[in-house]
């Protein structure tokens, strides 16, 4: 440190949603949901108390086993949110506190009942159909990148299954794998940073390029030449600062090898048919877009009979557990080789074991988790 | 989620973030980081060690701060304490090849002189 302390300033201290910019007169409180069975539901306050509860005649019912029949009442006094609860089991939190009889609800904090969150949004009606609009955007952009995701498949050489769970916001991830020729096999994983229409709309683009079998000057079997192409294609300067981390491999079924790349992204781990531990599969580079000539890498495995690749983006291990568990990489990647569950997808198997975990239903971040068992 | 700057002499400016840079954290504070990295200083620390979590969209507002200070002929690097989950974010994206990244904040603070 240097002598001269200088002068602290502290700028900004913002928390939760920060205050919305139009004028006050027309805002209106509503409760969103952040998680449980209908993200993105938003309900208007200010026609009185509203009682949410897991059956009729709660005037706000959500479907959860955790939820009392009548488990708390919410409504406006004064202009401020208030939240009662109603001697429920389970409790009723407010900026994870529980509270014993009512509450205040600031704008920006969230009330947790069961598996559910609700954040208090207050803004302007005007702001809200704005959003609706989004929203609907949003939904397009949802299904755009479905519609080019590939099917699990189910016999052949290499077998696949998937989970891609969109957050609310959307969070640009995506995923695909194709036969290059008969025994060559290539997948990929990709998650471009930042959420909304933008970022799924940017992992679309690069979602064309990979997707083609064929590249002029480029060989997709060469991954560190792939990551290179793309690097060069999708400089952030010229795409709105967009930078994306990507898992790129290729199997030569013949030689039962895997080349494989990391761009920016955390390792992909293969798991052997003996289940007795995973390697992590990652190669130090950088981010596609950060650096224009950047000399991407690669790296090499033995793909043995039965073993299986996972491939998954940041949001399946950066989760805030709902139950103070500890949660992180080291704790998701554990689960990879436990044993397998004869009546699901290994996909689905791991994703049931995160949400049983770290106690959310739904997350902040899309997850997306892709398996390639090889024969 | 703060962000707070001190100035030491003409030639250095310290920025010093805390909190988590998610999405909602990141939103708060990344016009802020641009337009504190903007000022006429030569180095630029930018001090993450009181940083709880680094997800990639903080990665980003890094970035972009880093390369605008290289445009003006500034340099910027980082302070992460090594061993951290925020070091762990900054390895995997790479982010340490395009910005020096320091465990210690009076080497980085020469670093950023220099």
């Amino acid at each position: 440190m240097s002598d001269d302390p200088g002068t602290r300033t502290v700028i900004a201290r913002p928390e939760g949603l920060g205050a919305p910019s139009a004028a006050p007169d027309d805002r209106a409180h509503y409760l969103v949901v952040i998680e449980g069975a209908e993200p993105g539901r938003r309900i208007e306050l200010g026609g009185g108390p509203l009682v949410i509860g897991r059956s009729e005649p709660a005037g706000i019912v959500i479907a959860d086993a955790l939820v009392s029949r009548n488990h708390c009442r919410v409504e406006l006094t004064m202009g401020e949110l208030v939240v009662n609860d109603l001697g429920s089991s389970n409790g009723t939190f407010v900026a994870g506190r529980r509270i014993s009889g009512h509450a205040l609800v600031a704008p920006g904090e969230r009330i947790t009942i069961g598996t559910h969150v609700f954040e208090h949004d207050w803004r302007s009606r005007k702001e809200v159909h704005a959003l609706r609009a989004l929203d609907t955007d949003l939904e397009k952009a949802k299904r755009y990148v479905r519609s080019l995701l590939p099917d699990p498949l189910e016999e052949g050489p290499v077998r696949t299954d998937w989970v891609l769970q969109p957050c609310a916001k959307l969070g640009g991830d995506a995923f695909g794998y194709h036969f290059i020729d008969e025994r060559t096999f290539a997948i990929y994983l990709l998650d471009v940073t930042g959420h909304g229409t933008d970022a799924a709309m940017h992992a679309v683009s690069v979602m064309n390029v990979l997707r083609q079998r064929s590249l002029p000057g480029v060989d997709s079997r060469d991954p560190a030449r792939m990551a290179s192409h793309l690097s060069q294609m999708f400089q952030m300067d010229n795409h709105g600062g967009m930078l994306l981390s990507l898992w790129y491999g290729v199997c030569d079924l013949g030689s039962r090898t895997l080349a494989f790349t990391s761009a920016g992204h955390h390792a992909g781990y293969l798991v052997g048919p003996g289940r007795d531990g995973a390697t992590p599969l990652d190669v130090s580079n950088v981010l596609i877009g950060m650096m224009p000539d950047y000399p991407y890498r690669s790296g090499r495995a033995e793909l043995a009979p039965g073993s299986s690749l996972f491939l998954f983006s940041d949001g399946a291990f950066e989760i805030e557990p709902a139950n103070g568990r500890p949660w992180d990489l080291e704790a998701f990647v554990g689960l990879l080789t436990e044993p397998r569950d004869a009546g699901k997808t290994e996909s689905q198997r791991v994703l049931d074991a995160v949400t049983a975990r770290t106690g959310h239903r739904t997350f902040e971040d899309d997850f997306t988790l892709v398996v390639a068992t090889f024969a | 989620m703060s962000i707070s700057y001190v100035d030491v002499g003409d030639q250095l400016r310290r920025i010093e973030i805390t909190g988590r840079l998610d999405v909602e954290g990141t939103n708060s504070v990344a016009s802020q980081l641009v337009e504190l990295t903007q000022a006429p200083k030569k180095g630029v620390v930018v001090d993450l060690s009181s940083l709880k979590f680094l997800a990639s969209i903080g990665i980003r507002a890094l970035i972009t701060a880093a390369k605008a200070v290289k445009e003006r002929g500034g340099k910027m690097v980082l302070v992460v304490d090594d061993g951290s989950t925020v070091m762990m974010s900054i390895k995997a994206t790479g982010i340490d090849k395009l910005v020096p990244v320091f465990d210690d904040s009076d080497d980085a603070e020469r670093a950023a002189a220099a």
